[in-house]
This record gives structure tokens, C-alpha cells and sequence, in this order.
């Protein structure tokens, strides 16, 4: 895999199109999943992940392997995605799509839906309370597997510094699931393996 | 190890994320403390939840033409920088200021990248640098009631805030007042643009906007809108007809970008 997406790169560095075509259906999936996750919007997301190619192609020069690719790729994935939020709440005065942001905003009743669907709408309102760095660190962590590693060169941030919000991020998550359904988790004395 | 600690700890091993010696000795408190066990186990748990709530979460897959639409968009970009360059009748800036400070970074830029991209990297970096020191170039300024397309009613200017989108489509220009107080009636166009849905993300989902009108303007309540409808437009025509008018009014942000 990462043979082909250097052969890729490396023939989209000299101009070829349809490598760098091909390029984006290898990797849109993650990019626009990553979007997704941080900003729970299909549409938006897949603005974020078109404008994320098309700023990675303005730099494809500056990018000499695989991994730097892969790293800037979701970099900049992420940073859009962050500036996406900003511009969104410094717009909040904007009517957007208000049905659409009234649907998000709901979550559905266990009555409505089943608790499997009301869980899913509940993981997702309680991730969007964790503060920015914390969510970040989360999705890329939890939800799309990508290393500390990664994340931290991502970042910008140390591996520690990932760890202390990815810690607070799922005592967060935790508790608030813990809460919600305490039917799922262990309040007696425990026992068993772990 | 005491059990904050061990609590702490349990957190990252819950996913994976603790190293060898670490995940040792953390078994070895677990292995004699039962509440931090319950607590590991309840992570683990928590954690298995978030992992299917996202497999339940799957956003809509892409278009099929995904890729082929971004190098179009690509492809239109650099078509539409040679036009640019074609209006503006002279030589890129980074040739004329080769021997200032910035000359080798444009340089190294140059040898790596085709000319015209590395121009167009040139043109934006510098547009941004100027943004950031407060540029005070005028772009050019019109005064209400104004016309600035022939058959077409425009419709504004609204403050940004106000404005009810649309799903036609149409040109629209980006404003803001230059003396609020004194000329409330003074304009400055700062972006022209087509869009084929007049809707916020139509036309402010672009870098230009997004990243630099806003602090340019220096206040959100400062950003004004005016648009054009034209229901039954061909993207070719709004951009004819946008281009006219970029070449007339100048707008800030259309420069180079």
C-alpha cells in the first residue's frame, strides 16, 4: 500500500493528474472520515476532505515521502476541520441549513428510536462537549486507530501531551455513558477477568 | 503504584496505550485491587460503546466522481490563474523582487514546482503576508444604489448575519463598509464570486473567505452581501460575467488568487 501511494506521489509531484486521481480514491476514504468525525456533517465533510486535496496538491512539492504525505494529508484534514468549527460559530448568526442543524442538535428519544440509534446520537452529542484538543485527540485515537505516534506529529503536540487529553477525553466519555446507561457497567463489587 | 494512579493508568491501557513496563506494573495493582479493576473493566466497556456507536455512524459514501472533481477543480484553478495572469499584463512580482530578501525561498520554490505554480504559491503567500501586516491598498469602492450587473436585479447589500440564502444560483460580492459612520452608504467590494447555490456554502466555504476576509474586515458585523440571482445561468456565463466585473471593481481578494 504505501509502495503504491509513493509511486502515486511520486508521479503526482511531476504533474501527473490521474496519479494524483488515483491518489485521492486511495486516501479520501480516511480524510473524509476523519472530517466526518469531527464535524458531523456529511456535506461539510466532504467540502473539508475536497479542499484538503486540493491544498495537498499546492504542496506536493514540498512533500518527499510517504509518511510526510500521509502526515500532512490528515494535518490538514484536521485543521480545516478546526477552522470549519470556527468559522461556524463565528457565523452562528448565519441561517444555514437550520433544518439540518435542528436534526443534529435533537437527539432522539429512546421512544422514537432504538437504544442502539439513541447511543450512537448520544456518543456523538457527548464527544462534542469535550474541549477541541480532546475531541481531536479522541477521533483520531478511539475512533479512526491511528497512533499516538501520529497523532502527536499531527498535532504538534507531544506524545505525553496526546496522552493526558486522550485520558481525559474517555474518563469523559466514560462517565457520561456510565450516567446514562448504568445497566452496561459494573457499579458492585467486580469480579471475572478483565 | 496507589490506585490513583493505577486509575490513571487504566485509561490508556483500556486502549491499548500504555507501554510494556507500564501495562505490568498497573496488572500488578490490579491483580490485588478490585475497585480498579471494576474501573479498567468499566473503560473497557465505555470504549466498546464509542467503537459501535461509530460503526453505526457511518457517514454516505462519496460520489463515485470524487476524485475526478477535485482535479477538474484543480485543472479550472490553474486555467483560470492564467487568465488572471493574462488581465493583469505583467510579470509575476516574485521575478521582479528576486533579488530581495525572499528571492531563495521563491527560488527553491521555482526549481521544484512549474513556473506558474510556483507563482501562484508566490502570489498567495504574499497576499496572506500582507493581510497579516494590515495591508491598506483601497480596493475599489461604489456607493449605494448601485448597479453592477446589466439585466440583472442585485438584491443587498444585507449584513452577512441577516442574509436569507437561496438555492438558485447567481453572482454575489462581498462588502464591507469603509467608514460606517460617516458614509453608510460607501461600500467596498472585498470578493466577487459565482456560485450555482447562492447558500453559505456556496461561497464562503473558500480559503480566501474563510481565512482572511473576516480578520481583514476586522468585524464580523462589518460583512455585508450582494447578490445577483440568475436562475438560469450556466456556470460559464456567472463566470464570464464575474470576471468582467472582477476586472472592473478589482476586489481585494479576487487578486492573484
Amino acid at each position: 500500500m504505501d509502495n503504491e501511494i509513493a509511486e502515486l506521489l511520486s508521479r503526482a509531484r511531476k504533474g501527473d493528474m490521474e496519479a494524483f486521481r488515483q491518489l485521492i480514491d486511495r486516501c479520501s476514504r480516511r480524510v473524509y472520515s476523519i472530517a466526518y468525525r469531527m464535524t458531523g456533517n456529511a456535506e461539510d465533510s466532504r467540502d473539508i476532505a475536497q479542499e484538503t486535496f486540493i491544498r495537498i496538491h499546492r504542496s506536493l512539492a514540498l512533500i518527499d515521502d510517504t509518511r510526510s504525505f500521509q502526515g500532512w494529508l490528515y494535518r490538514t484534514t484536521v485543521n480545516l476541520a478546526r477552522d470549519f468549527h470556527r468559522v461556524k460559530k463565528r457565523y452562528a448568526a448565519v441561517p444555514l441549513d437550520s433544518a439540518e442543524m435542528e436534526a443534529a442538535a435533537v437527539t432522539p428519544s429512546p421512544d422514537d428510536v432504538s437504544e442502539y440509534a439513541e447511543m450512537t446520537a448520544y456518543v456523538k452529542t457527548i464527544a462534542g462537549t469535550l474541549t477541541a484538543k480532546q475531541r481531536e485527540v479522541f477521533i483520531l485515537r478511539d475512533i479512526e486507530g491511528l497512533t499516538t505516534e501520529e497523532i502527536a506529529d499531527m498535532l504538534s503536540i507531544s506524545r505525553s501531551t496526546v496522552r493526558v487529553h486522550l485520558a481525559k477525553a474517555r474518563e469523559h466519555m466514560k462517565n457520561a455513558l456510565m450516567k446514562r446507561y448504568p445497566s452496561y457497567f459494573t457499579t458492585s463489587e467486580p469480579g471475572g477477568a478483565l | 503504584m496507589n490506585c490513583s494512579e493505577a486509575r490513571r493508568l487504566a485509561v490508556l491501557f483500556a486502549g491499548g496505550d500504555l507501554s510494556q513496563d507500564e501495562a505490568a506494573e498497573l496488572m500488578a495493582h490490579i491483580d490485588y485491587c478490585p475497585a480498579c479493576a471494576g474501573e479498567l473493566r468499566n473503560m473497557r466497556v465505555a470504549l466498546a460503546l464509542v467503537h459501535d456507536a461509530a460503526r453505526e455512524d457511518v457517514p454516505p459514501p462519496l460520489p463515485g466522481d470524487f476524485s475526478s472533481g477535485i482535479v477538474e477543480a484543480i485543472e479550472r484553478g490553474r486555467k483560470q490563474c492564467e487568465h488572471t495572469a493574462a488581465i493583469a499584463g505583467k510579470f509575476p512580482r516574485w521575478l521582479r523582487s528576486a533579488a530581495t530578501a525572499g528571492a531563495a525561498a521563491a527560488l527553491v520554490t521555482a526549481a521544484v514546482l512549474p513556473v506558474r505554480e510556483a507563482w501562484q504559491e508566490h502570489r498567495r503567500s504574499e497576499m496572506l503576508r500582507e493581510v497579516m501586516r494590515g495591508d491598506t491598498r483601497k480596493p475599489s469602492e461604489i456607493e449605494l444604489p448601485f448597479r453592477i450587473v446589466g439585466d440583472y436585479r442585485i438584491e443587498g447589500p444585507y449584513r452577512l448575519a441577516e442574509w436569507q440564502q437561496s438555492s438558485e444560483p447567481g453572482i454575489f460580492a462581498i462588502l464591507h463598509r469603509p467608514a460606517p459612520g460617516n458614509s453608510p452608504d460607501r461600500f467596498v467590494i472585498d470578493y466577487l464570486g459565482e456560485a450555482d447555490r447562492l447558500t453559505y456554502r456556496g461561497f464562503l466555504w473558500t480559503p480566501v473567505i474563510r481565512n482572511t476576509l473576516v480578520s481583514h474586515i476586522g468585524s464580523v458585523d462589518n460583512v455585508y452581501i450582494a447578490v445577483c440571482r440568475m436562475p438560469d445561468s450556466t456556470e460559464r456565463e456567472r463566470r464570464t460575467i464575474s470576471n468582467v466585473l472582477i476586472r472592473k471593481y478589482k476586489p481585494y481578494f479576487n487578486n492573484g488568487v
